[in-house]
This record gives C-alpha cells, sequence and structure tokens, in this order.
C-alpha cells in the first residue's frame, strides 16, 4: 500500500466508510509510515477539536414568545398587521380622494369662470319677478272672469281699491293745476313679441312721445327661448294716461302702477329764490354806478357774476321740472309668453348645440390645466420648504433610532459578558 | 428546551413549530455560530431564523426537509446579513473581536474562527459533518446532493481546512498554551 492510497482513503477511514479489511490494512501502514501517522493524526486533533468546539458555545438566550409578541408576528397579530397595512390603503385612498374632490372643485371653479356653464342668476331673478307679479295676474284673471280660489279673493279686492286710490288721486292732483310730475311702471306678457313691439312703437309715434331707452334681451327657459324688453318711454302730460291704457291693451298686464309726485313746494321755492337774486342783482347794479373806486367796482363785478350764476343754476333746475312735467315717464318691460307656443323640437340645432359645448369645455378644460399649473407653481416653495423639513425631522429620528439601537447593542455586550 | 410553551399553543403554526423545529434548534445555533464566527452575531440570526421559519412553517410540504429547509433559511439569513450591514457588520466584528479578547483566556483562539477562511459550501459541511455530526446520508438530504458526492466535497474542504490549520500553527500554539 503506497502512501498516496492512504491520503486519498484517510477520510473515509477517519468517518468509518471502509469495510473492516481495508480499515485494517489502512491502520497497518500508518502504524508504519511516519509521515502518514503524523498526517492522521493531525485530522484526528482537528476534528475532534471541532466536535468539543461545538460544545463550547454560549447557551442560547432567546424567548421567543416574547420576541414574538414584540414583533407582533403572532399569526393573529399578523392579521392585525395586515389590517393596518389595509389601513394605511385606505388613508391612500382617502388622499386620493380628497385630493380628487379639491381638483375637481378647482375645475369646477374654473368652469365657472369660463362660463361653461352659465351663470343662473339672470333666470333667478327673472323667476322671482314673476312669483311677485303672480298677485297682480291674479287681479286681472278675475276681471277676465277666470275663476279664482276664495281666498285669494279678498286680496285682489283690496287691490283694486288701491288702484281705484291710485286714479283718485292722480285725478285730484290734475284737478288743482300744481306742478306734478307722472310716472308709470307696467309690465305685460304677451304672445308675439314682434307684433307687440310693432304696436307700442305705433303707440309711441300717434300719442307724440318718444322712446328714451330699450333694452333688449334673449332669456331662456329650458329649451325655450324668449325676448324680454325695456322701454323708458317719455309721453307728454296730455297723452299719458291715453298711453297707459292703450299699452295695457297690448298684452296680459302682470304689473302696473303710476304714481304722482307734487313738486309744486320745490318750484315755487326755487322760483322764490330766483326773484331774490334778481332784487340782489339789481340793487348791486345801482351801487355799480354809483361806484367811485376800483376796488369797489371789482367787489361789486365778483358779487355780480356770482349771482348770476345762482340765476343760471336755479334756472335750469326750473327748465328740468318743467321738462318733466311736460313729459311723464312710462316704464315699459314687455315678455314673450312661450309656455303658450307650441312645442319645440329640443334637437333643433343640435349640432350647434353639441359644438358650443365641446368648444366650451374644451376651453373650459384648457383653463383648468393652466390654473392647476400656476396653482402647482404657487405651492411650489411651500412643497419644498414642507419637503426640508419632513427631511431633517426624518434624519433626526434616524440619528435617534441608531443612538438606540447602539445603546441596545451595548446592553446585549454587557448581557454577555 | 422550549421556545413556545405549550401552554399557549393555540394554533397549528406553534404545534408545528414545536414537533419539527424544536428539536434543530441546538444544531442550528451552533451552525451559525460556526457559520459566522461570532457568537452575539449568531443569537440574532437564530432569532430572525426561528421566526422566519415560524411565519413560513406552512410552505413547508415535506416535514421530511425539515433540516435541509432550516439551514437553508440560516444560511440565507446569514448572507442577507452580510449583504446589508456589510459596514455595521465589520463594526460588529470588532465588537465581537473585543468580546473574544475577554474570553481568550478561557476559550483560547477557538478553532472555528478558521472556518471563516473556507468558502461558504465547504464551511457548510465541515460544520455539518465534523461539528453536528451528521452522517453522509443526512448531510446529502440537507444539501439536496448526492451521497457520494458529499464525501468528494468534504475530502476537498477537509484538505483545505487542515492546510490553513497546519499554516497557522495553530496546533502547536494550542500545546504552548
Amino acid at each position: 500500500m503506497k502512501c498516496s492510497d492512504v491520503k486519498n482513503k484517510i477520510y473515509a477511514l477517519i468517518d468509518n466508510q471502509l469495510s473492516s479489511s481495508e480499515a485494517q490494512a489502512l491502520l497497518l501502514h500508518i502504524n508504519n509510515c511516519a509521515v502518514c501517522k503524523k498526517e492522521y493524526d493531525e485530522l484526528i486533533d482537528i476534528i475532534s477539536e471541532l466536535k468539543d468546539s461545538a460544545q463550547s458555545f454560549p447557551a442560547i438566550n432567546i424567548n421567543l414568545e416574547e420576541l414574538l409578541e414584540k414583533r407582533n408576528l403572532y399569526p393573529e397579530e399578523n392579521k392585525m398587521k395586515k389590517k393596518k397595512l389595509f389601513f394605511n390603503k385606505n388613508i391612500i385612498k382617502k388622499v386620493i380622494s380628497y385630493a380628487a374632490v379639491f381638483f375637481l372643485g378647482i375645475a369646477l371653479y374654473a368652469a365657472f369662470t369660463t362660463g361653461l356653464i352659465p351663470m343662473s342668476s339672470t333666470r333667478s331673478v327673472l323667476d322671482s319677478s314673476n312669483s311677485t307679479v303672480s298677485n297682480y295676474s291674479g287681479s286681472n284673471l278675475q276681471k277676465d272672469g277666470s275663476s279664482i280660489a276664495t281666498e285669494e279673493e279678498q286680496n285682489d279686492s283690496d287691490d283694486e281699491i288701491r288702484d281705484n286710490q291710485n286714479d283718485m288721486m292722480i285725478s285730484e292732483l290734475e284737478l288743482s293745476s300744481d306742478k306734478i310730475i307722472y310716472n308709470s311702471n307696467i309690465v305685460i306678457e304677451v304672445d308675439d313679441y314682434d307684433l307687440a313691439r310693432e304696436n307700442i312703437l305705433n303707440l309711441i309715434e300717434t300719442n307724440n312721445a318718444f322712446i328714451q331707452n330699450e333694452d333688449k334681451n334673449i332669456s331662456s327657459n329650458g329649451n325655450l327661448d324668449y325676448y324680454t324688453s325695456h322701454f323708458i318711454i317719455r309721453v307728454p302730460v296730455d297723452n299719458f294716461k291715453v298711453l297707459n291704457e292703450k299699452i295695457e291693451k297690448i298684452g296680459q298686464v302682470q304689473y302696473s302702477s303710476s304714481y304722482a309726485t307734487n313738486v309744486t313746494y320745490e318750484y315755487n321755492d326755487i322760483e322764490g329764490i330766483i326773484a331774490q337774486l334778481e332784487i340782489q342783482k339789481n340793487r348791486l347794479l345801482e351801487l355799480y354806478k354809483q361806484a367811485d373806486k376800483i376796488a369797489e367796482i371789482i367787489e361789486i363785478e365778483n358779487e355780480l357774476a356770482r349771482i348770476n350764476t345762482e340765476i343760471s343754476q336755479n334756472e335750469s333746475i326750473l327748465k328740468n321740472y318743467d321738462r318733466k312735467i311736460e313729459y311723464s315717464t312710462v316704464e315699459l318691460s314687455i315678455s314673450e309668453d312661450v309656455s303658450q307656443n307650441s312645442l319645440v323640437n329640443p334637437f333643433n340645432d343640435i349640432g350647434k348645440k353639441i359644438k358650443s359645448a365641446f368648444i366650451n369645455s374644451i376651453n373650459a378644460f384648457m383653463s383648468t390645466v393652466v390654473m392647476l399649473c400656476i396653482f402647482i407653481i404657487k405651492i411650489l416653495p411651500f412643497i419644498i420648504t414642507l419637503l426640508i423639513i419632513f427631511l431633517i425631522i426624518r434624519i433626526i429620528l434616524k440619528k435617534r433610532n441608531n443612538k438606540k439601537q447602539i445603546e441596545k447593542n451595548g446592553n446585549n455586550d454587557s448581557n454577555v459578558k | 428546551m422550549k421556545l413556545l410553551n405549550d401552554k399557549n399553543i393555540s394554533t397549528n403554526a406553534k404545534k408545528k413549530f414545536n414537533k419539527l423545529i424544536e428539536p434543530n434548534i441546538n444544531n442550528l445555533y451552533k451552525f451559525i455560530c460556526a457559520y459566522t464566527g461570532d457568537v452575539v452575531l449568531s443569537q440574532d440570526l437564530l432569532q430572525e431564523c426561528l421566526i422566519k421559519a415560524y411565519l413560513n412553517i406552512d410552505s413547508l410540504k415535506d416535514e421530511k426537509k425539515i433540516k435541509s429547509w432550516l439551514f437553508c433559511i440560516a444560511t440565507n439569513c446569514a448572507k442577507d446579513y452580510f449583504k446589508k450591514n456589510k459596514l455595521q457588520f465589520e463594526l460588529q466584528m470588532e465588537v465581537a473581536d473585543e468580546i473574544n479578547r475577554h474570553y481568550e483566556i478561557e476559550m483560547k483562539q477557538d478553532i472555528t474562527q478558521f472556518l471563516l477562511y473556507l468558502n461558504s459550501d465547504e464551511r457548510k459541511i465541515i460544520i455539518l459533518k465534523d461539528m453536528l455530526g451528521y452522517s453522509y446520508c443526512e448531510i446529502a438530504d440537507i444539501l439536496c446532493i448526492n451521497e457520494s458526492n458529499v464525501g468528494v466535497q468534504l475530502y476537498r474542504a477537509r484538505d483545505k481546512f487542515k492546510e490553513i490549520i497546519i499554516k497557522s500553527n495553530y496546533l502547536e500554539k494550542r500545546v504552548e498554551l
């Protein structure tokens, strides 16, 4: 047997993997060969040393239950942890939904400001005016002989009495040839706007009246578009009553009122002031003729100029009164009664409507994007500062944790010692 | 040694743990100690390893492979630890050295320190065979290799280890002490 054979089989020998005859042969050689003997002894030594060292490790110092509890790793608590995670997901969802609502708000705001969604203020005003008018229309309906609930009758009769009083007051005032300004306010509803407008223009012409102001609006009620118009008409006093009566015949009266302002006292006062000023002026003129010194003349001239301007001012006020007295004011609102018209096809101009809606929405979208960009840039400084603060806090916390861990490690070391 | 009380046994996982893992804990601990060469660190790694084993015990289908499974977890834990905490590991090695210096009088220079000069596979097989005293058959199961292959690998590993020991004059020093 050679030494190389021994080297190949020596581990097998140590591990008792050889048959007894082979092992005996090997051992025989090892005992006789100094080199192999030394190698064998060394190997035995190393392996036994390894085996011994396996026993020399310090005892296990682990409390697994406590550990599992600490780390929340019990199956039950595991579920809890998962729940916690789920909760976190919920928080994320919440945050996302809040953000969505926020951006939606911005989008809506943008849409409002760009006019995608029409501000409904005009229509609401119109509605409210309709509601206030309804009482008056009730009275008219009664006049027409339509049936009305008895509760409303009382109100209506009151209205009639008030109207009569109005008329009486006006006639009384007329009798006493005082300075009186007449005004009236009429709201009527017509079936055909264009026809009504033509009639009104004719009436104005025949009564020597003129239009001071005319507004024309297109309003919409659902799918139905209708016209409303507001006139301010000036009419000679003599034709005032006639015109009012004729206008009220054009359509259904929703509301009408007439009132007179007596300005006699003011008028007389101003006339008195002018007379006073005239007297003063005459006296000054006499003084002016007698005056010798230049200083006096200048003073009198200044005074004269002041009085002249005062006189002309008051006279212009009188003229204004005259004009108002001569020409009464009639405020007239007419609106088309669309409810009586036949059905309007909602599919009319659908292409046009779609196009305008699409363009509007695109405009709104663009403006929203722009607003968002602006907003993000606006809050960028805040975000940056917040980020910096967050990072600093995180670093501090990390350092603190590290310190704690080092302390823990130190404790562990001392335990081991 | 019982790590989990019988009283609190309420779940399958605990029952399985006590039945399968408990008997192997001592060997597992020794394995990790020898594998990392660091007594302090190996306590932590054993904890980690046991927790992993406990949590994933349901994923073990073949109960016969429990040893293979456990040692696999242990080596992975150790490798992960080295990967993650390269800096911390060095630091802890220093700490361990200090501790070992304190121990030196009792423990001398431990022969297991030289295992660290071997690569992972060689280390593993020597620990399993010479320290934990598993048979060829068991090692073949644990490492998932052929039984004859175990002999070959063991031969190479021991050869290398012997050379290292002889080069370091460990045996002579030991005799002197």
